[in-house]
């Protein structure tokens, strides 16, 4: 007999059940995908050759037995802390041998299947290296890859910056390096417990070194925060040098593979010469030379915000990938009596949940690129820069200013975007997304502190809205401003820019609606600051009454960032093939995107109430088109199922099956008893209440 | 020595505190400020004074209980935690013979507060088995289960397997068989393919010897569709497995590692007729099958749980709401003027924005929660009383049921996402400190999520309300009554309201605002239905086609719920002296809900754009009363430092003190070689390269 008439489906002849089905239904829509997926994996990738190259590296990760991740949800956190250490010492053996653009590529892959280990590297080769080449001389960088810090021998560098008490103000670190003229040394001190040095990854388990920030006292005149080098542990036995107080900070949220650390310094001292002193200078007699630009010294910083909008890309298409494979294969309710329940993908309510963050995905990639290659460019001109070429420098101080509030405003909206759709795509997998075989749970819980560190995601946007701010003024006085603000300029015709029946499929209309929504919110916010200023403010507490128009300010104008690369890489780089699937895409993230802060479209007047019907029509028409293609714009992600590592999610759809596989593989059914069957289940189910009588008295 | 950092000294009444000590002096400053009676607010909370006293009491009785002891929970593995669960429910069953029902709840409640795996480890049995038995079985069949242990789980641990591989919110769809045999007066129980395995039983892998098992009533060929049966799943005297029963453990989650959930595949498993639970549905032994006259009758038990997860949102929240809040008002970050202390960031407008409006949702849910308890109590007791020939009172009462269905439905997905999202952004709003696993929102954002997706996923409930909501609606339209909480959607006015100059502070006014929107949402999504039927589509596609606005209708409607209800509970029972801070909190949660939805109140036309200036700055006008009297509010909610298990959260506010003991206390500083050390460290740090010359060829 046949039990459940809406568990068995028949396809091409053959019946299958909820079980089978599910390979079947994914060659089905895989074959539905009409453009050429290869294509557009070299136009996410920026060409053949970086998809080659890719798919190099991946190979080596994936067959590298080191790096299987068949086991990776279930590590405790001694186990994985200790796993990520091999890990990383395989890794350093390529930072040896290989051109530096094809290490960050390997870091980057490593992350999507491994942050812990992509960071526990990243603490001695992002921070530790980069600081000591980006405010070192010359000679000392030299002096410490000597030391071993460039391969890692004998040496492991950490990051001594955020203190118990202080984190994203900087200038308020509490650490104290007092310069002692007498033996030409530094006294490094930690002047009370909430000043410890807190969450140095590395700290716990492998440093022998670490740049801290403390402030430079000399002569009694404190220089604020800058940069030093000290030694924690002896290299031969790696016991702690004299004065260095160190403890592990145990159990995180997440990221557990990185050690991360307390320290506490009292009265260590260190050379001179352990002050990183490109900038600034301190010498034999006690002079210091502050550098004639501070904006230069933050250049660095730029760095890991660059490549976390990268990497929250990254992150983003691997599960954005499982969610739409699985809702492709996944039935749930019919909602005609006697036929197969309905796919989960051909749910509109469905498609909007997760067609607007494959878009989002795609946005992602095109605005980082594009900062990403305006980084590389300015730092190029940088350090090609003659010491007295006055008009050049003041040309790389304002691009290193645009950077500076661009990356800001991206790093925060990319990586709050990342754990967003972590967190949906989990949602959308049901009880499933809940399994940690199927990976969102690790993932959330490791990136989430992306929002957190390098610049807490809230400060950089209330940072972002100032310098927002800051560029309308300028351009008010005529003065010059960079290419992102640009749009500004057309002030006048912004204000009263309406769509005025044009078609809100066009490129050009949606860039515009977006510029003149961001234009007039900071066009706003710049004539209250004009006027707060008027009334006798000053530019901070000005700035501080404005912190939600900045916060603001700064999300519309990302978003129209994001917006506007999205079209103009298409317009530049996408080959005809791919050029529509592309456009449904970019069209589909910024017509959502307008439903979702409609408000602001009928405040600024740009749309009437009636123009918000039809933009939900449009986002229901591109949700149903770009479902139509939904396996090639993941497939064309090119990741493995090594790099997926979610049952559910694997490339031929056979979902049940590798899940049950998975779930049976990690925990083998032995015996029915639990290991503590006898000590406590037992004892509990069979426990005998008492006799609960009570003693007699002989009262009257 | 000079003083190194001025912005860290801070002198209050004379003393000189720096950032380690001055945290305890800030948070007494700040309780000084509080203006109402807090005892007259936790009354309030609560339902008044008996509440409060048995709330304390139970509380001190969770808090001593050395077996319920929580500080080393955060660093234990799974293993440990299962374990540990088992010992703490043996060590509640103590209470369970004095506990009256709503005792029993409200300690669970409050033990779910700080450890949400073990109240659902025990929650498997008690609230959804024994809510099954009590819920579909016959008197008789209760009675019987009671007699084999099940009431106070001797002898007996029971489960209960609905969801499947396969199929999860939709019920209806289940395919486990359970086929009657007359010949023995049995039924088989039959798992009939993988996708078909009973899967994420909570007590399945470890501890349960009965399960109520959802499975697909065949008798004679003829499928009657979705039934419960209890099963026995291990023998009792040695928990071996019953014939035909395969199990195994599900092993690594997301979160809740305290739960045991496990998989189920039944092997033509013979359980006698009794064992089908018989209140609705009955099997005679000649194989007659009886259906309930009404199907709705058979959910009533569903909404309990929806209820109870009402509350919770409300009691997980506030704890998280507290910590964040008590941290803000002794964390210092930045200064606005040179020279003088940094800024407590409670002080930063901005982050009273993060914040503040989610204490006031905090205090809102508590209502909502409230009034749907009463109204639960009061249908509940109505049905079990009810005379089912009385077909007048039966009518009404699946009236009220069908309501109560209705509006516990988007109550239960908009409080459970609400509350995870209290979670996160606080530990967003804790910086660095928030990722910290001993803060705990990592661990409670990780247990917390799953309750969006069990009993009811939260977006299939939205979108089973937004139907019902547009069922009311045509209802109305053919002249049958509404129920009341969807009255508003009989009133004429509302279609031509507009603010028209009223005080957008007036409760009257709001609450307005709010009927408009969703009666305008409502009313529009209703004439397009009526559209798409008139246009042939069947009812089920039309309300497919409206998906996004089934959505936005119950969300709406709920928002409106909610502030209703606030204000409802304020005039009700607000004593004098804490109904004005009552009124700023209910006025904060209403205004905030109407900047973060503006779109809505311009498109539906009650609100023009310049209002909506107004309504952000009453926004920012309330969060600065709100913030004046924070301590007072969070210290309103009552719990002590162990429901807050989060060291930066204390009541006394010393955080850098506790946060730093219980960071030691949990890993003491021993040896700085990590246990990895000799095996792993050392011999990479010291690693030596190989020789790599090659082979010299003798080549010409």
């Amino acid at each position: 007999m046949n039990p459940n008439n809406t568990g068995t489906i028949e396809i091409n002849g053959k019946e299958y059940n909820t079980f089978t089905e599910p390979p079947v239904a994914m060659a089905q829509e895989r074959a539905k995908t009409s453009f050429p997926v290869r294509e557009m994996t070299y136009f996410l990738d920026g060409g053949e050759k970086n998809t080659l190259k890719n798919e190099q590296i991946m190979e080596e990760i994936e067959r590298d037995p080191l790096f299987n991740n068949d086991n990776y949800y279930d590590l405790n956190k001694e186990q994985i802390r200790e796993l990520t250490m091999e890990r990383v010492a395989k890794l350093s053996l390529f930072v040896r041998d290989q051109p530096e653009d094809d290490i960050k590529k390997r870091f980057a892959l490593i992350g999507i299947a491994d942050m812990g280990t992509y960071t526990r590297l990243g603490v001695h080769y992002g921070l530790f290296f980069g600081a000591v080449r980006g405010t070192g001389t010359a000679e000392q960088f030299g002096h410490w890859i000597s030391k071993g810090a460039g391969d890692l021998r004998k040496f492991y560098g950490c990051f001594s910056m955020t203190e118990l008490g202080h984190g994203s103000n900087l200038a308020g670190l509490e650490t104290t390096a007092i310069y002692d003229e007498e033996t030409d040394e530094f006294i490094i001190n930690t002047p009370h417990i909430a000043a410890t040095k807190w969450w140095i990854g590395g700290a716990a388990h492998t440093a022998t070194h670490t740049v801290v920030f403390a402030r430079l006292i000399v002569k009694g005149k404190d220089y604020g925060v800058k940069t030093f080098v000290v030694q924690l542990r002896n290299i031969n036995d790696h016991s702690l040098k004299v004065g260095i107080s160190i403890g592990d900070i145990g159990k995180k949220m997440g990221r557990d593979g990185i050690d991360n650390g307390w320290i506490q310094f009292t009265n260590v001292r260190i050379p001179r010469q352990n002050l990183l002193m490109k900038y600034t200078k301190v010498d034999r007699e006690g002079n210091v030379t502050q550098p004639p630009l501070a904006q230069l010294t933050y250049g660095s910083l730029i760095t890991g915000r660059v490549s976390m909008a990268s990497d929250s890309h990254q992150v983003g298409k691997r599960f954005i990938t499982i969610a739409l494979r699985y809702a492709c294969i996944r039935r749930q309710f019919s909602t005609t009596p006697g036929q197969p329940e309905t796919k989960i993908i051909d749910y509109p309510y469905h498609q909007r949940r997760l067609l607007p963050l494959l878009a989002y995905v795609y946005a992602l990639k095109m605005t980082a690129d594009e900062v990403g290659a305006l980084f590389s460019r300015t730092m190029l001109k940088m350090d090609d820069l003659k010491p007295d070429d006055k008009a050049g420098l003041n040309e790389v101080v304002s691009d290193v200013k645009e950077l500076f509030s661009v990356s800001a405003g991206l790093k925060a909206f990319s990586t709050w975007a990342c754990a967003d759709v972590i967190d949906k795509t989990r949602q959308a997998c049901g009880g499933h997304g809940y399994s940690g075989y199927n990976g969102f749970g690790q993932a959330y819980a490791d990136w989430v502190v992306q929002c957190t560190w390098e610049g807490d995601n809230n400060i950089l946007t209330l940072s972002a809205g100032r310098a927002l701010i800051q560029s309308a003024v300028a351009l008010r006085k005529g003065e010059p401003v960079g290419n992102a603000v640009s749009y500004l300029k057309r002030y006048k015709d912004l204000a009263n820019a309406k769509l005025n029946g044009r078609s809100l499929t066009d490129p050009k209309v949606l860039v515009e609606a977006w510029e003149v929504a961001a234009g007039n919110i900071i066009n706003r916010a710049t004539d209250q600051y004009e006027k707060l200023i008027g009334e006798g403010l000053n530019a901070d507490q000005a700035f501080e009454v404005l912190s939600q128009q900045r916060f603001q300010a700064a999300k519309v104008h990302t978003r129209r960032h994001l917006i506007a690369a999205f079209f103009s890489r298409i317009d530049t780089e996408a080959g005809e093939a791919i050029k529509q699937p592309l456009l449904n895409l970019a069209l589909l993230f910024a017509l959502w995107s307008i439903e979702e802060d409609s408000g602001l479209f009928l405040r600024e007047g740009f749309l009437e109430p009636k123009d918000i019907d039809t933009v939900t029509e449009l986002v229901n028409k591109y949700c149903t088109t770009v479902r139509e293609e939904v396996i090639g714009y993941t497939d064309a992600f090119n990741l493995s199922d090594y790099f997926i590592n979610a049952p559910i999610g694997c490339y031929d759809g056979d979902a049940y099956r590798h899940y049950f596989q998975k779930v049976n593989e990690q925990n083998p059914a032995r015996d029915p008893r639990p290991p503590y069957y006898a000590s406590t289940l037992k004892p509990f189910l069979f426990r005998e209440e008492e006799d609960d009588d009570i003693c007699e008295l002989d009262e009257e | 020595m000079i003083s190194p950092n001025l912005t860290a000294n801070v002198e209050i009444d004379g003393k000189q505190y720096n950032t380690f000590t001055e945290p305890p002096k800030a948070l007494a400053g700040e309780r000084a400020k509080v203006k109402f009676p807090i005892k007259d607010m936790t009354e309030f909370l609560h339902g008044g004074e008996e509440n409060v006293t048995m709330i304390e009491r139970l509380m001190t009785e969770l808090e001593r209980d050395p077996v319920l002891n929580v500080s080393g929970d955060y660093d234990m593995p799974k293993e440990q935690l299962r374990e540990t669960a088992v010992a703490r429910i043996a060590a509640l069953s103590g209470h369970w013979k004095k506990d009256t029902e709503k005792e029993a709840l409200l300690r669970s409640q409050l033990h779910g507060i700080v450890d949400m795996g073990t109240r659902i480890r025990l929650g498997v049995h008690t609230g959804l088995f024994m809510g099954a038995i009590r819920g579909s079985g016959t008197k008789e069949q209760y009675d019987y289960w009671v007699r084999k242990g099940a009431a106070d789980v001797k002898g007996f641990y029971g489960c209960f397997a609905m969801t499947e591989l396969g199929h999860g919110s939709n019920v209806a769809g289940l395919e486990t068989t359970a086929t009657y045999i007359q010949d023995t007066d049995e039924f088989i129980i039959n798992t009939p393919n993988t996708g078909a395995t009973k899967w994420w039983i909570g007590g399945a892998a470890h501890s349960a010897t009965h399960t109520a098992c959802f499975a697909r009533l065949l008798v004679d060929g003829k499928d009657y569709g979705v039934k419960i049966f209890v099963v026995q799943l291990r023998d009792v005297s040695s928990h071996s497995l019953m014939p035909g029963i395969a199990l195994g453990d599900i092993g690594k989650k997301m979160g809740r590692d305290a739960i045991d959930n496990g998989w189920i595949q039944f092997t033509n498993v013979r359980i006698p007729r009794q064992n089908m639970l018989m209140k609705y549905a009955k099997v005679s032994s000649t194989g007659k099958v009886s259906q309930p006259p009404l199907a709705q009758l058979t959910y009533g038990a569903l909404i309990g749980g929806r209820v109870t997860m009402i509350a919770d949102s409300f009691f997980v929240s506030q704890r998280f709401i507290t910590i964040a809040l008590r941290y803000a008002c002794v964390r210092r970050q930045f200064g606005t003027t040179p020279g003088q202390p940094e800024t407590k960031i409670i002080d930063y407008p901005y982050h009273q924005r993060r914040l503040l409006p989610l204490l006031a949702f905090t205090y809102a849910m508590k209502m909502a929660a409230d009034q749907s308890q009463i109204q639960y109590d009061q249908t509940t007791d109505l049905l079990q009383t009810i005379d089912p020939k009385d077909k007048g009172a039966l009518g009404k009462a699946i009236v009220d049921l069908k309501e109560l269905f209705a509006s516990s439905a988007g109550l239960k997905a908009f409080t459970t996402w609400t509350c995870a999202n209290i979670i996160d952004q606080c530990r967003q709003a804790c910086g660095g400190h928030g990722y910290s696993g001993y803060n705990g929102f990592g661990q409670a954002y990780a247990d917390w999520v799953v309750q969006c997706t069990w009993e009811g996923d939260n977006n299939v409930l939205c979108l089973s309300m937004g139907r019902g909501l547009i069922q009311s609606c045509l209802g109305h339209r053919k002249g049958k009554p509404l129920g009341s909480s969807v009255g508003y959607l009989a009133n004429k006015g509302l279609e031509q309201a507009t603010l028209s100059g009223r005080d957008l502070k007036d409760p009257k006014v709001l609450i307005e605002a709010w009927e408009k929107v969703a009666n305008g949402a409502i009313q529009r999504a209703t004439d397009k239905f009526v559209e798409l039927t008139k246009g042939g589509l069947s009812p089920d596609q039309a309300f497919e086609e409206l998906s996004q606005q089934r959505f936005q209708c119950a969300k709406i409607h709920t928002r409106k719920h909610l502030v209703t209800a606030f204000y409802e509970r304020i005039n009700a029972s607000a004593k004098a002296d804490v109904k004005p801070y009552l009124i700023n909190l209910a006025n904060l949660f209403t205004l905030w809900s109407i900047e973060e939805d503006s779109g809505l109140f311009l498109r539906e036309g009650f609100l023009q754009p310049k209002d909506i200036d107004q309504v952000t700055e009453l926004v920012n006008h309330y969060c600065k009363e709100v913030r004046d009297q924070v301590a007072g509010y969070t210290d309103a909610f009552g719990l002590s430092d162990w429901f807050i298990n989060a060291p930066i959260g204390n009541y006394d506010g010393d955080v850098y003190k506790h946060y730093f003991a219980k960071v030691n206390q949990q890993n003491p500083a021993q040896n700085p070689r990590p246990p990895y050390y000799e095996s792993t460290l050392r011999p990479f740090l010291f690693r030596e390269d190989e020789d790599d010359d090659i082979c010299e060829l003798d080549e010409e």
